[in-house]
């Protein structure tokens, strides 16, 4: 008989039924995660092991309301979410790009800009029509020649001229003047370039914004006779101190080197 | 140690209660493992295998007889009480071998608490389980 009763009771799990059948309440209590029992039972009939069905049943039955109660706290929590403002989906309209090209136009990204300029810029592209075009390109004209490199630049032809007799800078502004001073004898360059560009620019300032010219006039000649003075590099303008409106900035800038000269 | 039966008594460290067990566990896989090889035809390991199955078997006997009346009863020399021969460790132990006499004097009598314990260790083989 102890034999036979050897012989069922070989295993752990033979011993863990029969132990359910004897006490199934200690047993029970004895469970502490009856989940994780159920995994190992399962483990051991894949590795083939037999026995333990009891003690399986009784491990469903404390697993079972477990699973309830996890299940019960986790569903009924409503989810809320958060309001999410969604953004439309940018996409490359033909407009859009035209309003890109047109400002990479404005502000060329490789090159740094003064504020002012841009400004200025900004300011002539407001007003519409071919004009804004025209004075566009007569106001980078007028920039390139008022800007000091740029007069340098034009007045190289001219020493050259003049002869290999220069010695000193100062000597040769003044030689460089007094060229500029004789009519007909300017570069010919110069004298289109500034013929043409200022005329057209003080006609057009004076069409979009007379009141421009007029602050320029009120301390100066006329604008004809300016420009007629400027083509023919006659020195003849009244300097004034009082070149302090901004809006006629050539004027400045053209005798503010003419001032220079002078004084060197 | 008392052998009721057999009317025999030993006084000695229950450490050499578990060597003896340490013993007859972790030779009890060298033992079948023999046994296969004889049955495979092993002449040559024939002598010396016979005279250690032979201790083996006799150790066996003496500690974990067929006959559970027979075992061995541990008594503590002062009080004269019935020790706890077996702590969970070696039982775990006996378990693990693949000795059926060990296995069963294992599990002769455990506790719920045990079987649980020892259900979740590792390395138990599939002949313990079943």
């Amino acid at each position: 008989m102890i034999y036979v009763l050897f012989d069922i009771c070989r295993g752990l799990l033979y011993c863990l039924d029969k132990a359910v059948e004897e006490s199934p309440e200690k047993m029970s209590e004895s469970i502490l995660d009856p989940r994780y029992m159920k995994t190992i039972v399962e483990v051991q009939w894949k590795r083939g092991a037999k026995g333990g069905e009891k003690f399986f049943r009784l491990l469903n039955q404390l697993a079972a309301p477990e699973e309830e109660s996890i299940e019960k706290f986790q569903v009924p929590v409503p989810y809320n979410p958060r309001p999410v403002l969604i953004l439309p989906e940018l996409t490359k309209t033909p407009q859009d790009q035209m309003l890109g090209n047109s400002l990479l136009s404005i502000i060329p990204l490789n090159q740094k800009r003064k504020t002012s300029e841009i400004k200025e810029k900004q300011e002539l592209m407001d007003t519409s029509g071919t004009e804004d075009l025209n004075i566009r390109s007569l106001a980078n004209q007028l920039l390139h020649l008022s800007s000091p490199t740029g007069r340098r630049r034009s007045s190289v032809p001219l020493l050259e001229e003049a002869g290999p007799s220069t010695h000193i800078p100062q000597i040769q502004r003044r030689y460089s003047m007094t060229q500029e001073k004789k009519p007909g004898e300017g570069s010919p360059f110069e004298k289109i370039q500034i013929g043409n560009t200022v005329g057209q620019l003080v006609d057009t300032i004076r069409e979009v914004e007379p009141c421009i010219v007029k602050n320029a006039l009120d301390v100066q000649v006329s604008v004809k006779e300016q420009v007629f003075v400027f083509g023919f590099g006659l020195n003849c303008i009244p300097f004034s101190p009082t070149f302090s409106v901004s809006s006629h900035f050539y004027l400045d800038a053209r005798k503010s080197h003419h001032i220079a000269v002078h004084f060197f | 140690m008392r052998w009721d039966k057999a009317g025999l008594e030993a006084n000695m460290n229950i450490l050499i209660v578990h060597a003896i067990v340490i013993l007859l566990s972790s030779y009890a896989e060298i033992s079948d493992q023999q046994e296969k090889g004889k049955k495979s035809k092993s002449p040559k390991g024939k002598g010396p295998n016979a005279v250690t199955e032979l201790r083996y078997n006799e150790l066996l006997e003496m500690w974990f007889p067929v006959k559970t009346e027979f075992a061995p009863k541990g008594l503590l020399l002062n009080t004269v009480e019935e020790a706890v021969l077996f702590p969970d460790w070696i039982k775990l132990r006996m378990i693990r071998s693949n000795n059926t006499r060990l296995l069963a004097a294992a599990s002769e009598d455990l506790d719920i608490d045990q079987l649980v314990l020892f259900v979740q260790s590792f390395g138990i083989p599939i002949q313990s389980m079943t």
